[in-house]
């Protein structure tokens, strides 16, 4: 991707992550600050190659979401650091670290990842004026990478969409990161028409794309 | 990928009661304007709301306050922009006021739900709201009493038994976060150690019934004056206590120092050896939690200062400045507690 162009992205998905930081601020109760998303856009090749430093094996907690419409895509939420998980006991106003997280946890974890995919996603198709149908979601554990990359579809030659969010909950001490990842066969057209969009109809050149 | 858009005849599938009474769990559907256009005998078992006077009308005029709002909103979201989505019980409280009571549901107990929210649309009738109801109250129970068990035995972890103040254990977490938190914001603490002056002659001479009590007496008067928020009062062992002062400097624990020996001696326990009042002593180290001071040193340097002052004669507090100990004359932290009252009122 050239470099106005991830930009443009950047900028778009953001409004995205700003709807999905102020859904979590009202069921926290406290204001949660989200960073300007980190954006990759990924071929297959480049996803086999993909290197996720010290993260790889870390265990993690992903939500599950498929969504229809503006794109047919799956996508899973990932909640990178054990800070994210501070933020789930935030929500259930459960005391903080009693060991495993407990099947209330859990749904609540699917709960507050559906809401940031539908508002995060919502916004977008918002903003291109299209519609977006998002299905339930669904909890799973497990390694980093295959919660990130492990998504089921037709073809392995899906491109994948990384967006890296670094969160911070005001007035406390949770830090944490989360990762969306939305594959798609149609994730190119997806990204040309927001692009488009953004740029008035046409798209500045793309020689890596 | 699993089809999330649904054949023509689900709306039709799911309103009708041969299909929908047949599952374990609640049924609603909701027509494109919010209304009930399916609703099973599981909803109207818990409900107390019979199908017949549920078709046609909304979750608010059926529910009222017993609806949440958080649901609304949801079943809006589901409705005019086609979102799926999970409401728990975890997140929201009471989502919507069913009870847990078989055919009366007037008896029982209000439930705990997890309720799914899918749009379900037909080309010619529009999207509906299909909501899942889940009674999840077995589990909210099961989590609610065991997270009063982990909180119950994580108090008594921390409490000690004789006194009723907090212990030794509790220390060093407080004494730990306090470090940090005020290294953060560059303010001093005060690290206080305290002895009952000859307790072991004491517990000898009246036994160790009369002794548990003086030290509960003497504990509950501590605590008494070791009010300020964020302040705290431990027992340490046996007769010695801690007692933690967040910002506070020298002349602040000076201060304390002062009305906790004149507090004791007020109580007026006797000491069977002495014929006089018991006293305590104490030893303390206040500064800023900088460089490369450690919480350990603090204590060490307090706890050096306490066996100073137990050398010098007890009943008196000592401080601990680097290596130089000074004695508090209580006479003059008393002038410096007027004082700074004054400053404080002005």
């Amino acid at each position: 991707m050239s470099e106005s162009a991830r930009d443009a992205l950047t900028e778009v998905f953001n409004i995205g992550i700003g709807r999905a930081a102020s859904a979590l601020a009202e069921i926290c109760g406290k204001e949660v600050a989200m960073s300007v998303p980190e954006v990759r856009l990924l071929d297959a090749t480049e996803i086999d190659t993909l290197d996720l430093g010290e993260e790889e094996r870390r265990h993690c907690i992903g939500v599950r979401m498929d969504f229809q419409g503006f794109i047919d895509a799956s996508g899973v939420l990932v909640f990178a650091e054990r800070g994210a998980l501070d933020l789930i006991r935030l929500v259930t106003k459960e005391a903080k670290g009693h060991g495993a997280l407990s099947d209330l946890e859990y749904e609540a974890i699917s709960e507050v990842g559906n809401i940031m995919f539908n508002y995060w996603l919502g916004a977008i198709a918002d903003l291109q004026q299209a519609e977006i149908i998002s299905g339930l979601p669904q909890v799973e554990q497990g390694p980093y990478r295959r919660l990130l990359l492990d998504i089921n579809l037709d073809s392995d030659k899906t491109p994948l969409l990384l967006v890296h969010v670094d969160l911070k909950v005001n007035d406390t001490a949770i830090t944490g990161k989360f990762v969306i990842a939305l594959r798609s066969p149609t994730l190119q057209a997806f990204v040309d028409q927001i692009l488009g969009n953004y740029f008035g109809g046409s798209i500045p050149g793309d020689p890596d794309l | 990928m699993t089809p999330i858009s649904s054949p023509g005849s689900t709306v039709s599938l799911l309103s009708s009661a041969g299909f929908s009474d047949l599952l374990m769990l609640g049924i609603i559907v909701l027509d494109p304007d919010g209304r009930v256009a399916g609703w099973n005998s599981w909803m109207q078992r818990h409900s107390g709301l019979q199908r017949q006077a549920a078709l046609g009308c909304s979750l608010d005029e059926l529910f009222g306050s017993g609806v949440s709002p958080n649901l609304l909103t949801a079943v809006e979201a589901t409705l005019k922009r086609s979102h799926s989505r999970i409401l728990t019980h975890a997140v929201h409280g009471q989502l919507l006021n069913l009870k847990t009571g078989g055919q009366n549901a007037n008896q029982g107990e209000a439930m705990a739900l997890n309720l799914y929210l899918v749009p379900v649309r037909e080309a010619e009738r529009g999207v509906h709201c299909l909501i899942q109801v889940f009674d999840v109250t077995g589990s909210a129970r099961r989590e609610k009493s065991l997270q009063e068990e982990v909180y119950n035995n994580r108090r008594s972890s921390l409490v000690d038994d004789l006194t009723g103040q907090l212990n030794r254990r509790a220390f060093d977490i407080w004494l730990a976060a306090e470090w940090r938190r005020l290294a953060l914001v560059d303010e001093p603490v005060t690290v206080m150690m305290l002895d009952v002056d000859q307790f072991k002659l004491f517990n000898d001479m009246l036994g160790h019934v009369a002794g548990d009590e003086c030290l509960r007496r003497l504990a509950h008067t501590l605590a008494q004056r070791i009010n300020r928020p964020g302040d705290a009062l431990f027992r340490y062992g046996g007769e010695e206590f801690a007692v933690l002062l967040t910002t506070t400097d020298k002349r602040g624990a000076a201060v304390v120092a002062a009305s906790l020996i004149e507090a004791v001696r007020g109580l007026e326990i006797m000491h069977p050896a002495t014929h006089a009042p018991v006293t305590i002593s104490i030893g303390y180290m206040a500064g800023k939690p900088v460089g490369h001071a450690r919480p350990e040193d603090y204590v060490r340097a307090a706890d050096a200062a306490l066996y100073a002052a137990k050398n010098a004669g007890r009943n008196r507090a000592m401080a601990h400045a680097g290596c130089e100990i000074t004695e508090i004359d209580p006479a003059l932290a008393g002038r410096q507690a007027k004082i700074l009252d004054r400053e404080l009122m002005d």
